[in-house]
């Protein structure tokens, strides 16, 4: 299935992870876990979007599920690998009924419908104070054990909430890899393709579209689970319509014609958000310099690296077209014929 | 036609199919036969494409029972009237695009293999599954375009992989819908010496939609005549030739 080179790739990504800790720094591994996290619920985005052709904008709901239902029994003593798969459970439950309606429809209908659906579970967690703890969150969330006997998990360094996650979402990406090379898999392209021709080859196409919708909010429902221990917080944002464009945006930027075009989009993505972010203050400077800018605008020095992440993001996705991976992948392809045609 | 009942593949009774105002299919009965090659011809607006409709399950007849080996199938979803044993072809062909001629076929063998719900199997390292895809490119004759995307393709080799992809069902009826449609004269005639080789090679029973006279007679055995939503007649080659109705509604003579 891989050739050489992507075997020799992905060793040494995953050893390269696995050996991170000893030489990043504290704060550049909550990035590396930021960006496990987010990749993570990019890839169950894709397998909804690139695979099946869905373009889901209530993917957030799921991610918010799991993290809350996570962090609600972890912050009252459960071990964190219970409220992981309680979360899990809980996100896929929740897809299982969304997902049969929103299934009904597709294209623009669906993404509308998702979009609802993703707004109606940010009200209610907003709404239910006395469980959700309304617009502040679920706040100190610190796991107190792990929930396999024997094993102690040390909040100390970031290290070892790092490592499981490295774990559990290698595991999850493995699966997620099988599933989109399976038979099921390659009926979801088929879907993605034609539709109707599908189902005038036997296949109850809305069937197939409603199980990749709960195995996408399950993964989605991992990543959130995983989150908000790591943040320690579970706050209503991560429901919001606006985070369920995260995804989307990672998958774009990375290409969703790859299986691994949606981790790359959350690298990019996120190195350069937190890039901008410790940077603001050159950006200011630079900005006043610029004589046509509003002065009131500079002076308020308001947070607006969202507006230069924008600025970025535009000539990233409008110069990679199909995603960053994939114009790699064709550069990579046409040097490596150079040469060969040179020998 | 023999009305033998042992040897019928599929019964059509009092089919109609009314659209607001218009009844595309008025009344419709018909037999066929185990193994036989029939078309169905008329001009435009005649009720071809949605007697095929209505067969298919793609649209629910007003009235009327079309029954698959003595099997009532009005009522049943496309996807099961296709795992009942009838595979179609649409008007304009409809294929997935950006999937190779392989997968393409794999996907109609997946289906028949019932392998839907297998999400751990390596699709390529499947055996029976691949085995049962070199099949099919062999009997259609396309193994060279195997790992071409279809999008790529002529517009006869795109015909010729939705015939795969039927054939590939294993269905015990084919309804093809104008498959010669927009070819040039040597596209066609390729067509329809493949669907007679397809036809000697599984014993599918075929039904073909075709308003080329000349390819009509030269492929089938029965033909039946529509006209606005009516069978104006049925019967071989030489009785349609004669015709006089025939020959008014069709050759406007
Ligand atoms: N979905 C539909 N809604 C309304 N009218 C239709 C529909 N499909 C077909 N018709 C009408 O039914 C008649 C038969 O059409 P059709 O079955 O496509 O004929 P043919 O395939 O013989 O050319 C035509 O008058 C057509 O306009
Ligand atoms: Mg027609």
């Amino acid at each position: 299935m891989f050739n050489r080179l992507q075997w020799i790739i992905i060793a040494v990504s995953i050893l390269g992870l696995f050996l991170f800790p000893w030489f990043l720094s504290p704060f550049n591994l909550v990035l590396l876990t930021e960006i496990l996290l987010m990749g993570l619920f990019a890839l169950s985005f894709n397998l909804l979007f690139g695979y099946t052709g869905l373009l889901s904008f209530g993917h957030a709901a799921y991610f918010a599920t799991g993290a809350y239902v996570c962090g609600y029994l972890v912050k009252h003593s459960a071990p964190l690998l219970l409220g992981i798969l309680a979360g899990v459970i809980a996100a896929a439950v929740l897809a299982t009924g969304l997902g049969y309606l929103s299934v009904r429809l597709d294209r623009i209908y669906f993404a509308m419908l998702t979009l609802a659906f993703g707004m109606m579970v940010y009200t209610i967690i907003f709404q239910w104070r006395e469980v959700t703890g309304g617009s502040d969150g679920i706040t100190g969330i610190f796991v107190t054990n792990l929930g396999i006997p024997g094993i102690e998990l040390k909040l100390q360094g970031f290290s070892a909430y790092y490592y499981l996650s490295l774990i559990l979402v290698v595991l999850a990406i493995y699966l997620l890899w099988r599933i989109t090379h399976s038979p099921f898999g390659e009926l979801l392209q088929a879907s993605r393709e034609n539709a109707q021709r599908l189902l005038f080859v036997g296949i109850n196409v809305r069937q197939l579209r409603w199980i990749a919708f709960i195995l996408a909010g399950g993964m989605a429902g991992l990543a959130g689970a995983l989150w908000s221990p790591f943040q320690r917080v579970a706050n209503p944002e991560i429901a919001h319509w606006t985070f369920s464009t995260t995804p989307v945006l990672m998958t774009i930027l990375g290409g969703y014609h790859r299986f691994a075009g949606p981790l790359v989009g959350a690298t990019l993505f996120i190195g350069l958000e937190h890039w901008l972010q410790s940077n603001q203050g050159y950006f200011w400077q630079w900005l006043a310099g610029l004589p046509l800018l509003p002065d009131t605008l500079v002076e308020s020095q308001l947070n607006l690296w969202h507006l230069f992440l924008g600025l970025l993001l535009l000539p990233l996705i409008l110069g990679f077209p199909g995603g960053v991976l994939a114009s790699v992948e064709k550069l990579g392809k046409f040097r490596f014929r150079q040469r060969s045609q040179s020998q | 036609m023999v009305n033998s009942a042992s040897d019928s593949v599929l019964k059509v009774s009092n089919l109609t199919k009314d659209f607001s105002g218009i009844r595309a299919v008025n009344n419709v009965s018909f037999e066929l036969n185990s193994g036989a090659i029939t078309a169905v011809i008329g001009p435009n607006g005649a009720g071809k494409t949605t007697l095929y409709n209505l067969i298919s399950g793609h649209l629910a007849p007003t009235s009327g029972s079309v029954k698959l080996e003595n099997k009532e199938i009005v009522g049943l979803t496309p996807n099961l009237i296709v795992q009942a044993g009838i595979g179609r072809s649409f008007q304009i062909t409809s294929i997935f695009p950006n999937l190779t001629v392989a997968q393409n076929i794999r996907v109609a063998v997946i289906s028949l293999q019932r392998k839907q719900f297998d999400f751990w199997t390596k699709v390529q390292q499947d055996r029976s599954l691949n085995q049962a895809v070199k099949d099919i490119l062999e009997l259609v004759g396309i193994e060279a375009l195997a790992q071409n995307p279809v999008n790529l393709l002529s517009h006869g080799d795109r015909s010729l992989v939705e015939i795969a992809i039927i054939l590939a069902l294993k269905p015990r009826l084919i309804l093809l819908d104008e498959p010669t449609a927009g070819m040039s004269r040597e596209e066609a005639q390729k067509i329809v010496q493949l669907i007679k080789q397809l036809q000697q090679a599984t014993g599918c029973t075929f039904l073909i939609t075709e308003h080329d006279l000349e390819v009509v007679f030269n492929l089938a055995e029965s033909i039946i005549v529509m006209h606005q939503g009516q069978i104006l007649l049925q019967g071989d080659c030489q009785a349609v030739s004669d015709s006089p109705e025939v020959r008014r509604v069709y050759l406007g003579t």
